[in-house]
């Protein structure tokens, strides 16, 4: 008889995850994920904006596997992007294309083309309406037909697909500083890890792939005095874009050979925020410098903390925490933060007995 | 819909980029590669920079052994081997020297290595002077010049402030004579098993996005002043009261009932292989007396 | 020609990592595809080392005379852009290489910066025959004593890797495939040097 290892830990995992799945089917009700998808927005869009993949149908597969736990959901919806093989990148995407749904300015009464209010919780009563615990079938349908025959009578006549930026206005009046377009291609964060100092591309992408909670908690840092942002917001607009890319092969690099690979929903701001200049006869001006945001689906916070959030380390100076690159980027990804602070879980038998011998070690020499 | 997984779950992209990180990181011992590195399906922090290493360097002809604190029946290291067998199918062993991939946390195993052997080593924390400097744009200037002073300093205040240099696991070492280099949080006790390696050592961390290795035949120093001399966890007159084996790194446990102190083999196969070794002496010494 | 993207671009890899650990090791890269249909430009061990470390994320470039035809190849099967050669990460340099070309590759080849030494080019070379007899010795992480080497190619190579990576860690690291399709491999921390005749 020979001896052979305890296999006690292959049996307790699967004990544990024969339990996660009892948690998750005891009541016996079950999710549709097509259920997910239509009727958890708010949800599918975080989990997409947080998993930097856009699929509206697998993350609500993932909310359904997570149980609607959302550092879970991003997390699997991560692991998943890690198996997909990305071979193309797009074509850079003009936002003055976008199919608006909705778009506000804090900054103008009167903005061109209007403002439009779209769907919104704003305004909304927080109060909590019982009326849906009993919404019936019927009930949805007539409100439904209704709504859309009143929706169509009010939209016709204004065109969603070219609606002018707000920021054009400022330029036109010479408020914002001239800047030449940079042509540069960025670099893909997901393909090469951050080196600092880092392009404004980089900070952006880690940005929007922010866990929500994290990116508001420092974007309100940074304008509650933990910075020195005072931000207005120039324009937020929800909306479609359409995405497109090159021909893989054409070395003619012809747009007419494009391919149109399905549109995205983003929230896109763009906050303006006043700054002193010097100008050259030693006069000091007022010019505002531009926050940029954009978040897939509609997330409206994470989107405006996002343009506080770039405006702050593309010129803090004042060495707060929210002006430091490396404190902000390294630290507000779901999966990495969630990943370590939950490591601490596992055994660490065998630094702590070195541990012990340290320590054990200096008492005897302080004893003799 | 169907989704199957492709073999080793990455896409070959990912892999490439992690095989020419790997291959860097070979021709620069100890020198921190940066690297992409792409989210698994365990959580960072569990082991994904050792496990995307191991993904992306495992074929259908490769044994894996997945020790996590020394155990090969840890759930961690279970859990890993499991995501490592489901995806690739490769056999999988608890005997170290059928294994021709070891990945592992915080142990390298009692048994030498051989050069059909690679040691994936996970890594937490892989810069050594983190705790020195906080910003990597700084401890990246630090290499770059050579600049340790920070990592003495360190040593120097423990032995001004205790008598003695007080480093735990992860104790920096000296590779090649160029770098410092964490070699992650192994006892001080395997640090010397990294030093003229016949095994392939490479080290993956996955959340702070960085691979780096030490060849074969290279020198690893443990950092150390000559008065005060680099010491390993001691075990003096302690022996596993399994095997009886002495010389190894050995957990430390308390009888329930006495509340005497005993020692193991930290080790498991290491601890295993020798029972068995010694039931087989026992049968045959049975044997011979019949 | 039958080439599984998968298996034998891992399979090349293990072998060329193989002899990135262990300088002056001699591995065959495609021993299991001898029967593989003759490619119309290029030799396949070139052509599976092109496979198993080429992509979109990066560029090389390629010295002979049929780089044109190889380089549209490596192309179309990895999506990877030729480029100029300060760009490059991967350096191609053919058998029927110009002595003055080569010497261009070795000069203009990325070595990267104290900051980042990894952004440097590796510089894969064609070569007549890799055998163990002994012309070179080698020493340097990876090699237990000393491993002796014999690389049949113009010699010009190795004045110019000196140069290359006189200011370690900077540098450029080397892979050599024979028309047997042997690979051997020089990272820059292995020092060169002839054997002694005895």
């Amino acid at each position: 008889m020979a001896y052979v290892a305890v296999k006690g830990g292959t049996e307790a995992i699967e004990a544990s995850i024969q339990r996660l799945q009892f948690e998750r089917i005891q009541h016996q009700e079950l999710l549709d994920v097509k259920t997910i998808m239509a009727t958890m927005r708010g949800m599918v869009d975080q989990v997409m904006s947080e998993s930097s993949l856009y699929s509206e149908f697998l993350a609500a597969l993932a909310i359904k596997q997570a149980e609607g736990n959302m550092e879970e959901a991003v997390f699997l919806l991560r692991a998943h992007r890690s198996t997909l093989p990305r071979h193309y990148y797009t074509r850079v995407v003009e936002t003055e294309t976008m199919v608006v749904e909705r778009r506000i300015s804090a900054s103008f009464k009167d903005i061109p083309g209007g403002q439009i209010l779209g769907a919104s919780y704003d305004y909304t009563h927080r109060l909590m309406d019982f009326d849906l615990i009993d919404e019936s079938e019927a009930s949805m349908q007539t409100w439904l037909e209704q709504y859309l025959v009143e929706e169509v009578a009010v939209s016709e006549g204004t065109d969603l697909t070219a609606l002018p930026k707000v920021v054009d206005y400022l330029r036109k009046e010479k408020l914002l500083a001239e800047v030449s377009e940079d042509q540069t291609e960025p670099i893909d964060v997901t393909k090469r890890s951050l080196q600092f100092p880092t392009t404004r591309g980089e900070r952006l992408q880690v940005l929007t792939r922010g866990q929500t909670g994290a990116v508001t908690s420092l974007g309100y840092a940074a304008i509650r005095g933990y910075g020195a942002v005072h931000p207005t917001v120039g324009e937020l607009r929800v909306g479609k874009l359409p995405l497109t890319i090159g021909h893989p092969t054409d070395p003619s690099d012809d747009f007419t050979n494009d391919y149109y690979i399905g549109e995205i929903k983003v929230t896109e701001v763009e906050s303006f925020v006043p700054i002193t200049v010097q100008k050259d006869n030693h006069r000091e001006e007022l010019e505002f410098e531009i926050g940029y945001g954009i978040c897939y689906g509609q997330n409206e916070t994470k989107a405006i903390a996002m343009s506080i959030l770039d405006q702050s380390l593309e010129f803090g100076r004042q060495g707060h925490p929210t002006q430091d690159e490396e404190f902000v980027l390294l630290h507000i990804d779901s999966v990495e933060s969630s990943g370590f602070i939950s490591h601490l879980k596992l055994p660490h038998y065998v630094t702590f007995q070195s541990k012990l011998d340290s320590m054990r070690r200096i008492k005897k020499e302080s004893g003799q | 819909m169907q989704h199957t997984t492709h073999f080793a779950l990455f896409d070959e992209g990912s892999k490439k980029e992690i095989r020419r990180a790997i291959l860097k990181a070979v021709a620069i011992p100890g020198y921190q590669v940066p690297f992409a590195s792409r989210e698994m399906p365990i959580a960072r922090g569990w082991g994904t920079g050792g496990l995307q290493i191991t993904l992306s360097i495992i074929g259908k002809q490769d044994v894996l052994k997945v020790i996590d604190q020394g155990a090969d029946e840890s759930v961690n290291a279970v859990n890993i081997k499991k995501l490592v067998n489901k995806t690739t199918g490769v056999e999988t062993t608890i005997e170290t020297s059928e294994a021709t991939i070891i990945q592992s946390r915080h142990r390298i195993p009692e048994v030498s290595l051989t050069e059909k052997q690679i040691m994936v080593l996970q890594v937490p924390i892989p810069e050594p002077l983190r705790w020195v400097e906080p910003s990597e744009f700084k401890t990246k200037k630090l290499h770059a010049e050579k600049e340790y002073s920070g990592a003495w300093l360190q040593l120097f205040e423990q032995i001004m402030k205790y008598g003695k240099t007080a480093t735990n696991a992860d104790h920096p070492v000296l590779v090649h004579d160029r770098y410092v280099m964490a070699p992650s949080p192994i006892p001080r006790f395997d640090n010397q098993k990294m030093h003229q390696s016949e095994a392939l050592i490479l080290l993956g961390a996955g959340r702070e996005k960085k691979i780096y290795a030490v060849p074969p035949y290279t020198d690893v120093a443990s950092l150390a002043f000559e008065d005060y001399p680099f010491e390993v966890e001691s075990f003096d007159e302690k022996h596993c009261h399994h095997c009886q084996a002495t010389n190894v790194f050995m957990d430390e446990l308390v009888d329930q009932e006495t509340g005497e102190t005993y020692y193991q083999c930290n080790d498991t196969s290491y601890c295993l292989a020798r029972l068995n070794e010694q039931e087989t002496l026992l049968e045959v010494a049975v044997e011979h007396a019949r | 020609m039958l080439f599984d993207k998968v298996h034998d671009t891992q399979e090349a890899f293990r072998t060329i990592l193989h002899c990135m650990s262990r300088p002056g090791t001699i591995q065959n890269i495609a021993s299991e595809r001898n029967d593989a249909e003759p490619l119309e430009h290029c030799d396949y061990a070139l052509f599976l080392s092109a496979m198993t470390l080429l992509d979109a994320e990066v560029g090389f470039h390629i010295i002979g005379s049929n780089s044109e035809r190889i380089g549209e190849l490596f192309a179309a099967h990895t999506l990877s852009k030729a480029t100029d050669l300060p760009k490059a990460d991967y350096v191609f340099i053919l058998q029927d290489a110009q002595p003055q070309l080569i010497r261009e590759a070795f000069l203009q080849a990325k070595k990267g910066t104290l900051r980042d030494p990894q952004q440097s080019a590796t510089i894969i070379m064609e070569t007549e025959m890799l055998s163990k007899i002994p012309q070179l010795t080698l020493q340097g992480p990876g090699i237990a004593t000393t491993e002796n080497v014999h690389i049949t190619a113009n010699e010009l190579w190795r004045d110019e890797r000196a140069t290359a990576n006189q200011e370690y860690p900077l540098g450029v690291d080397m892979i050599f495939i024979d028309r047997q399709s042997n690979l051997m491999c020089l990272p820059r921390t292995t020092m060169l040097k002839e054997c002694e005749v005895s």
